[in-house]
């Protein structure tokens, strides 16, 4: 069977499907996790949300989010949330509190399922000394979810099915999914982005598990537009230097959304805005109303956000379920799978809708049609075997002591590739000076570049940064791309000034990303950063500034 | 005559140093360290042409400051990358007189020094390619421990100055004969120029690859410039300016600590408007009602790009997603060719205050000389 699309519902059915013994290839035409799944909001949450009216999927969430817990466990880290009541004093504060406390007492029946933690009622004194920075509240409640790096998850899916014999072909746009004179799909035709090669694979299903994409890959296949239609919504955020907080901080924004202030890995992360997207979705940019939204959402309850350095946006689109006439929050996050012989086209199916936390469950029942409908294949097992790195757990001061890592750089390793970073060290132990920090923010080191273009698909700087969050941090890439650049260049049979290039690319397209959330702080280093570069790159750093290449203006 | 200089990067330095040439007493105020101090140690931006009554004080202010002009000055980055520049720190290696020869690149296990990815980087360079000139790797021990892999470049540079160091450097050079010359990273020394006294020991250019920011070529300039100021007799009075005030007699600068400084002029060399100068404020507040805000009060036309600025209607703030990232260099104060500010009698600005395009060491330097000898022949 052929998955078009390497965000995880792609992976995870590519890995499930490897794992119930059928040959799968998988085509992706940018990067895993380039979409949604690498730019989501980076949790696993045990929708409570559902809880009032649909308590089953908060059931099914949160039992899954155990089972995800269990095949990566490195890769999940607790994000306490803080839920602070603001509005209102006196009776109408203390019945709000009460409503919550109510609410959470509920979801907390479900938190064993996913190792979480019961939540707590605060006092007003509570509230301010777990988090001083807040204004004064009325009290609050804390509960527990767990954050997690999407575009880890979705190369642990695709590391493991390749191992177990998948194909995977990362910047590799299908052209067409071919069909029989029945309407049947058998295959696809395909183009390498990189080397212009164009092949044709053939298969007894095609799977359309392209996220937003997923209308636009239905047409490839002769479809109508609607059939696979959806109502994509843009979800920006706002990332800062640092963790500011402690706790995840709910709180309203002026239109009454929920939206965030989160601690996540290194950093503090606001998000998240929902709207209507009609836009390129492979090039998604956050813009300065929606930046000035959040800020002025959480600046209300957290005033030093103002002071903060604000480092990057991310934006990524959602693919929503279609609905007409309602506002976006509202529209379901359920997903769905399309079967396309309802259109004439026999044995392709549209996997539509869906979120980060339910990806291996949508992925195990689009499975199960497909083992349905070839009448073979084995039990699911993607919730019991684990992924790649998430079978056993390593001490951090063990990288230490053996690879002569810092504390830090081992935490942060062993956190992206739980036992596969014991490979990393055997890298340093071969050659010490692959034990060289080459990303000083993040860290990350050079074995671990190295690696991930050897391992894990990276065959560009954004790649290797994608895998191990090189040049996300404070810099910007300022001191790691170039450096990066030569790495992958000399690894993949290109010269240094390809690899310059490169880096050039990459450093062009954070400042692009980051130009929406510049603060006053920010803006005194950035002139710096502009000057350092231009002495360090020479021309080619001042090239004009400007959208990248219309991206599928190759395919 | 009195003129007082606000900043002593390249442009403060530069204004300072013209008005003591043209006679007048100097007090120059600056408060923390900015873009000069923390440069590559290359000069980029406008030259000289040869007749240009400015040169011979440029000359000699660029010896003062240890660089070295030269419109021809190749330079290797630490990014792998052989430039042209209009001139450098002396410490740095100028590849020029070296094309067609065999540069030897030092090689030390450091982190921040992956000196075999940079070797072919150089070698594949344009220059390398078009002179045939050579690069090759030679191991150095130069760590003294093994912690030194991960210490600043500042700090590592240190470590040569220590007394043994020197001349231990300069006999591994001696038995090492051969290359034409060697590159190093930027560690050359801080308070001592390692690098002539390498080369002198070698017989051969001994010189570093630019330096990262707030690396050891900022910290020369540092060093050199206080030895100038002290040289020239000019007071320096270490304090961040608040305002600026005009009476019809003199200017004067407002100080943090309530001090008021007065003059017959003033010259303006506090770096960037974003940066340093003046403040950007509010692109993410919602309780400030402008732009681009001026701290320094009472401060005329600002201009971006050339133009004049226009009010931003936003309570926002710019966008800079709109209108892009380089609006933080093209920000700057409007002046006369003599460096005058537009609106503003006895008021001079220089350096990456008038926003040149882009801001470069050697803009600095010429519109430092060009605002200091004004300054110092105002009459109004």
């Amino acid at each position: 069977m052929i998955v078009i699309g390497g965000g995880v519902n792609g992976v995870g059915v590519l890995r499930d499907a490897t794992l119930r013994g059928f040959s799968v290839s998988l085509f992706e035409r940018n990067d895993l996790a380039f979409g949604a799944s690498g730019n989501s909001s980076g949790m696993i949450h045990g929708g409570p949300r559902y809880l009032s009216y649909d308590p089953d999927v908060t059931y099914s969430s949160c039992l899954d989010s155990g089972h995800i817990q269990r095949v990566a466990p490195h890769l999940l880290f607790r994000i306490p949330f803080l839920m602070p009541v603001f509005e209102h004093a006196g009776v109408q504060a203390k019945a709000t509190l009460a409503a919550y406390d109510g609410f959470f007492t509920l979801y907390d029946k479900y938190q064993p399922l996913k190792a979480g933690k019961p939540h707590a009622r605060l006092s007003k004194s509570d509230v301010q000394l777990l988090e001083p920075g807040l204004v004064p509240s009325q009290g609050g409640v804390s509960f527990d979810e767990w954050g997690i790096d999407g575009a880890r998850l979705c190369v642990a899916n695709a590391r493991d099915a390749l191992e177990r014999g998948a194909e995977v072909r990362v910047h590799t746009t299908v052209l067409e999914v071919l069909r029989r004179e029945d309407g049947s799909a058998y295959g696809v035709r395909y183009r390498d982005r990189r080397s212009g090669e164009v092949g044709v694979r053939t298969a007894r299903l095609v799977v359309n598990a392209t996220g937003a994409w997923a209308p636009l890959t239905a047409s490839l296949g002769g479809l109508a537009p609607g059939a696979a239609r959806l109502r994509p919504g843009k979800g920006i955020h706002v990332f800062l230097d640092r963790r500011v907080t402690n706790y995840a901080i709910a709180t309203k924004a002026i239109d009454g959304r929920q939206v965030f202030l989160m601690p996540w890995q290194n950093l503090s992360v606001l998000g998240t805005t929902d709207d209507d997207y009609y836009g390129d979705l492979d090039d998604v940019l956050a813009t300065g109303d929606e930046v000035r939204y959040l800020f002025q959402a959480v600046e209300r309850v957290f005033p030093s956000i103002r002071e903060a350095r604000a480092i990057g946006t991310w934006g990524g689109v959602r693919p929503t379920l279609w609905g007409w006439g309602m506002n976006e929050d509202r529209l379901s996050r359920e997903h769905d799978i399309l079967d396309h012989a309802k259109d004439g086209a026999a044995g392709l199916y549209s996997m539509v809708g869906g979120k980060l936390a339910s990806y291996r469950l949508f992925s195990e029942e689009m499975t199960d049609v497909i083992a349905q409908r070839l009448g073979r294949g084995s039990a699911c097992q993607s919730h019991t075997l684990a992924l790649p790195g998430g079978d056993e757990t390593v001490d951090p001061m063990q990288l230490v002591l053996e690879g002569g890592m810092e504390a830090v750089t081992a935490t942060r390793l062993e956190y992206r590739h739980g036992s596969r970073s014991l490979r990393i060290l055997e890298r340093m132990r071969r050659d010490p000076r692959e034990a060289a920090v080459a990303c000083a923010c993040e860290p990350v080191t050079v074995a671990e570049i190295r690696y991930v273009i050897d391992q894990e698909l990276a065959t560009s700087v954004e790649d290797v940064s994608r895998r191990t969050r090189l040049g996300l941090g404070a810099c910007g890439g300022m001191r790691c791309a170039a450096r990066c650049g030569r790495i992958v260049a000399a690894a993949t049979g290109q010269s240094p000034a390809q690899g310059l290039a490169m880096a050039i690319r990459f450093l062009r397209a954070a400042a692009r990303r980051r130009s929406a959330a510049i603060g006053a702080a920010q803006a005194r280093s950035e002139a710096l950063a502009l000057a350092s570069l231009r002495a360090e790159l020479g021309a080619a750093a001042d090239e004009p500034e400007g959208a990248p290449p219309v991206s599928g203006a190759d395919s | 005559m009195k003129v007082l200089v606000l900043g002593a990067g390249f442009a403060g330095v530069a204004a300072a140093f013209a008005a003591r040439r043209a006679g007048a007493t100097v007090t120059l105020v600056h408060g923390t360290a900015g873009a000069s101090g923390l440069y590559a140690g290359s000069v980029d931006g406008p030259a000289l042409p040869e007749q240009d009554p400015r040169k011979s004080a440029l000359g000699e202010l660029a010896l003062a400051l240890g660089l070295r002009l030269s419109a021809g000055t190749v330079l290797a980055t630490r990014e792998g990358v052989v430039r042209t520049a209009a001139g450098a720190d002396t410490a740095l290696l100028d590849l020029a007189p070296l094309a067609g020869k065999r540069i030897a690149l030092v090689d030390v296990p450091r982190d921040d020094w992956d000196a075999p990815l940079l070797l072919g980087s150089f070698a594949d360079s344009v220059w390398a390619r078009a002179t045939g000139t050579r690069f090759e790797l030679v191991p150095l021990d130069l760590l003294e421990k093994s912690s030194q892999r991960r210490v600043s470049p500042f700090d590592f540079a240190s470590s040569f100055e220590r007394a043994e160091r020197p001349a231990w450097l300069s006999a591994v050079l001696k038995d090492r004969a051969g290359p034409d010359a060697w590159l190093f990273g930027p560690w050359l020394g801080v308070k001592r120029d390692l690098a002539r006294e390498l080369t002198v020991a070698a017989g051969v250019p001994v010189g570093e690859v630019t330096s990262p920011l707030g690396g050891v070529a900022g910290a020369r300039f540092e060093a050199r410039r206080d030895a100038l100021l002290r040289s020239l007799a000019v007071e320096v009075v270490a304090a961040r300016a608040r305002a600026v005030r005009l009476a019809s007699s003199s200017a004067s600068l407002l100080l943090e600590d309530a001090r008021e400084l007065s003059a017959d002029a003033l010259v303006l060399a506090a770096g960037g408007f974003v940066s340093g100068a003046l403040r950007l404020s509010g692109a993410l507040s919602g309780a400030e009602a402008a732009g681009f805000e001026l701290s320094l009060a009472g401060l005329p036309p600002v201009q971006t790009h050339g133009e004049p600025i226009r009010p931003v209607s936003s309570l926002f703030g710019v966008d800079l997603a709109a209108r892009g990232l380089k609006l933080l260099e093209g920000v700057g104060l409007a002046a006369s060719a003599a460096g005058e500010v537009l609106g503003a009698p006895r008021v001079f600005a220089a350096g990456d205050l008038l926003a040149p395009q882009p801001p470069s060491v050697g803009h600095a330097l010429l519109s430092g000389l060009v605002a200091g000898a004004g300054a110092a022949n105002f009459s109004s």
